[in-house]
């Protein structure tokens, strides 16, 4: 299936991330308190947790033009119990989706972003800057 | 006829935080162009009375009935701007806060694209209100008692702080008596203190409390029910002793049973029937059923009792009752247990003068005080060695995991302080002793704990470092002067071999969470890697489970005594907080069935952690009952790993809804035209 799919370009360099209520989204914020430079393209989302979307959500959304997507899970620090294991099966099957409609793989990430952890935020978000960089040249 | 959505936009300039790297006039001009926009405005502080008297007056004069703020971090005004709809009689979750400051304004370089950033987050604010209704908080009736687990310090003063305030308890535990570890301790460090008399004036205070009811070789078993009303079934299993011998020490030098006793971890053996030497409640003797679990061992106490002519004094059998009692908060008070080193760890189990650092506190409460040599085991002690980091801060590839197969990669944080203490309290009684500690870093974080530190080097304690990967290599020596000779890599003399011979090997072993799978798995709490139990957030929510469950002490992971009362207060006032409400307001944004959608997969029911939804019979129309997942409002935590688990897509997490956010992404994504 993956080698007929036919590879889907990116529309736009935005990115999506998404971040969980209690944890990542002040991980984001941390970033924010240092003054810590990330691209403007970099558009940050909350919700309780990244759980609540079933895998074709993330296809529909690259789909729609966003170039990335960066879950921003809490990791083991969700409060929600077991979630991030359940979320790291929904993103598997996204991927799984994503072979099929010949999407790269690369263009969704699961992280876990700490609270506090503004270093790690501002890594992942540069990675996948420099990536649809790279792929936008490319195209 | 549903309600014209009227929706306010309100940019704020935040002085120049915002202002400078956002055309914020611009952001106000593109958005007030939106559909289903009323008003745009731009204000200097929207979070001063003024902004927040305009956003008022919009409300009531122009019939906004749905507001953004674009602004800060909602961490920081979301409930101020909550609080404005309120006053204006909106419903306050008819609110979107939006943040660009700390993830716009503050992050960006370039001013043109930090303003079309903020556009389109705002849009999608726009676009996730539009759809957004009115919610009320689930209220619940609260039940105004509760149970504390554990009759520990952390246990104890959470009980006697509630108590106190009036509040009426059920201090719970599991072994015959209260007091905990602390009771077992003998001075506490920094200062000095007296643990036995911290321990005896928390005992009087929570005995003599009439709130507080304190049933001992007591578990809860069984549970149900969610913050605000749990009911709990507790099963308690008798003291064994009917009527007390008077010569009892007599009669239980005859009894055949004894064991490794663990008041003293594992230094004495002790009988059966027994009670602690430190300060404890209740002071009655107790039958340790749970070292008679073996049938032979039963059997040869029932021996000795019929043989003693003891059937009138001793019961033959534990009996165990059971009851149920309501309660409106839970505060899990479990404790710890020290790490026990696996056989041959640094000697351990090899030579009898390898012993853990518990073990020396207990011995140094036995030593004859008057005596100005270290005997132990028959032989004077010369030479002391102190190993840190014994089963803490364990490294894969380089310590072998427990029994469980995992790894302590935690610091214990009370060892070092407590090391160095009994380093000095050697030094004190003993000074000519010489006192060793193999360390891997000093960690006396704490008030007046480095002190401790400076004193040690002071009285002589050599400090010795290493790197983990070559750790101290203990070698036992048979009759030569010293019973060891420690070898290390040591750091501070740029890894030089340096060979120290000693009598007595201390390890200062980490702490260890105690086995309460039960517990956990009755009232669904989370627990970190470290097995301790898990706060909800390390700061905003430091001693409550997002299950609702209150944390107190070292359940939570490693603390000293003084870190686990500030712990077990905060969690005592947390819980009253509480329980002198009459009804609890519980978060709306929790999972809702669509029962048109529903099939009744269960599929929602098999993911759901806290037995929060079931499928049941419902009234779909008038007179028709079908099958179908209903979720129970109390327990609902709104994580919502349902939700993805639905193929129908019949469950959502009102307030966030996928269709709301997928809304929202379609907006954001869209063109920015001015």
């Amino acid at each position: 299936m993956q080698q007929n799919a036919k590879r889907q370009k990116i529309k736009t360099k935005k990115i999506l991330i998404i971040t969980t209520n209690d944890i990542s989204y002040l991980g984001a914020d941390t970033a924010g308190q240092q003054h810590l430079k990330y691209s403007e393209d970099a558009l940050i989302i909350r919700v309780p947790d990244p759980v609540i979307f079933p895998p074709d959500f993330y296809v529909r959304t690259l789909e729609k033009g966003f170039g990335g997507i960066i879950v921003a899970s809490a990791g083991d620090e969700s409060p929600f119990l077991n979630s991030h294991a359940r979320l790291a099966k929904n993103i598997d099957a996204a991927y799984k989706i994503m072979n099929e409609k010949g999407i790269d793989t690369k263009r969704l990430v699961l992280t876990a972003i700490c609270s506090i952890c503004a270093g790690s935020f501002i890594k992942a978000v540069n990675n996948m800057t420099k990536y649809l960089d790279s792929v936008h040249e490319q195209e | 006829m549903s309600e014209k959505v009227k929706i306010g936009v309100y940019v704020c300039h935040c002085g120049f935080n915002i202002a400078e790297m956002v055309d914020v006039k611009k952001v106000a001009e593109v958005l007030g162009k939106e559909e289903d926009v009323e008003v745009a405005k731009d204000f200097i502080f929207m979070c001063s009375d003024a902004g927040q008297k305009m956003i008022e007056n919009d409300i009531k004069e122009k019939g906004i009935n749905r507001v953004i703020v674009a602004s800060c971090s909602p961490l920081l005004h979301e409930k101020t701007f909550q609080g404005v709809l309120e006053r204006a009689g909106l419903n306050k979750f008819l609110f979107e806060h939006i943040n660009i400051r700390e993830q716009v304004s503050w992050v960006s370089k370039n001013k043109e694209s930090a303003t079309e950033k903020a556009i389109r987050l705002i849009r999608g604010g726009i676009a996730k209100i539009r759809k957004q209704q009115a919610l009320e908080p689930i209220l619940k009736k609260v039940t105004k008692s509760v149970a504390v687990i554990g009759g520990g310090v952390a246990g104890l003063i959470s009980a006697k702080n509630l108590g106190e305030m009036g509040v009426d308890v059920t201090l719970i535990e599991k072994s015959p008596f209260i007091g905990g570890m602390v009771a077992r301790w003998d001075k506490l460090f920094p200062n000095d203190e007296n643990a036995q008399d911290i321990v005896r004036k928390l005992i009087e205070e929570v005995k003599d409390n009439k709130h507080i009811r304190i049933l001992t070789n007591s578990q809860i078993v069984g549970g149900k029910g969610s913050l605000g009303g749990y009911s709990v079934t507790i099963e308690t299993i008798s003291r064994g002793i009917k009527r007390l011998p008077e010569n009892i020490e007599n009669i239980l030098s005859s009894c055949p049973i004894e064991i490794d006793s663990p008041e003293s971890f594992g230094l004495e053996k002790r009988k059966i029937v027994y009670k602690p030497e430190y300060i404890c409640y209740p002071e009655e003797y107790a039958i340790d059923w749970d070292n008679l679990s073996d049938a032979k061992e039963l059997e040869k106490y029932k021996k000795w009792v019929k043989e003693s002519n003891l059937e009138e004094k001793f019961e033959l059998e534990k009996t165990v009752t059971k009851e149920e009692i309501n309660v409106g908060a839970i505060i899990f008070a479990t404790g710890f247990e020290p790490y026990e080193p696996y056989e041959g760890e640094y000697g351990w189990k090899k030579h009898p003068n390898v012993v853990t650092l518990p073990q020396l506190i207990e011995i140094l409460k036995r030593v004859d005080k008057n005596q100005t040599h270290f005997v132990y085991n028959g032989k004077e002690i010369k030479s002391v060695a102190f190993i840190h980091c014994v089963g803490s801060r364990q490294i894969e590839g380089e310590d072998i995991p427990g029994p469980d197969g995992k790894l302590n990669t935690y610091c214990s944080r009370y060892c070092c302080n407590a090391t160095i203490h009994t380093a000095n309290e050697l030094k004190k009684l003993y000074p000519n002793l010489h006192v060793y500690e193999f360390y891997r870093d000093i960690r006396t974080y704490g008030l007046d704990d480095e002190d401790m530190y400076t004193k040690a080097s002071k009285n002589d304690v050599i400090f010795l470092r290493f790197n983990n990967e070559y750790k101290p290599e203990v070698q036992i020596l048979e009759n030569e002067k010293y019973n060891f000779v420690i070898s290390v890599k040591d750091q501070l003399s740029y890894y030089e071999e340096v060979d120290i011979p000693a009598d007595m090997v201390v390890l200062s072993v980490g702490m260890v969470p105690p086995q309460i799978d039960d517990l956990v798995s009755i009232f669904t709490v989370s627990r970190g890697n470290d097995g301790f139990l898990l706060e909800a957030h390390p700061k905003l929510k430091p001693v409550e489970t997002s299950s609702g469950i209150f944390l107190a002490g070292t359940a939570q992971g490693p603390m000293n005594a003084s870190e686990a009362a500030a712990g077990a207060t905060a969690a005592a006032v947390k819980v009253a907080a509480v329980v002198s409400k009459d009804e609890l307001a519980l978060s709306p944004f929790i999972a809702r069935v669509d029962i048109t959608k529903c099939d009744a997969t269960g599929k929602c029911v098999e993911v759901c952690e806290y037995n929060a939804i079931e499928v049941t019979e419902v009234e779909v129309e008038k007179g028709k009952v079908e099958r179908k997942a209903q979720v129970n409002p109390t327990l609902c935590v709104g994580g919502g790993t349902c939700v993805s688990a639905c193929p129908n897509q019949a469950i959502r997490i009102v307030g966030w809804t996928n269709e709301q956010i997928e809304d929202m992404i379609t907006a954001m994504i869209k063109e920015v035209k001015e």
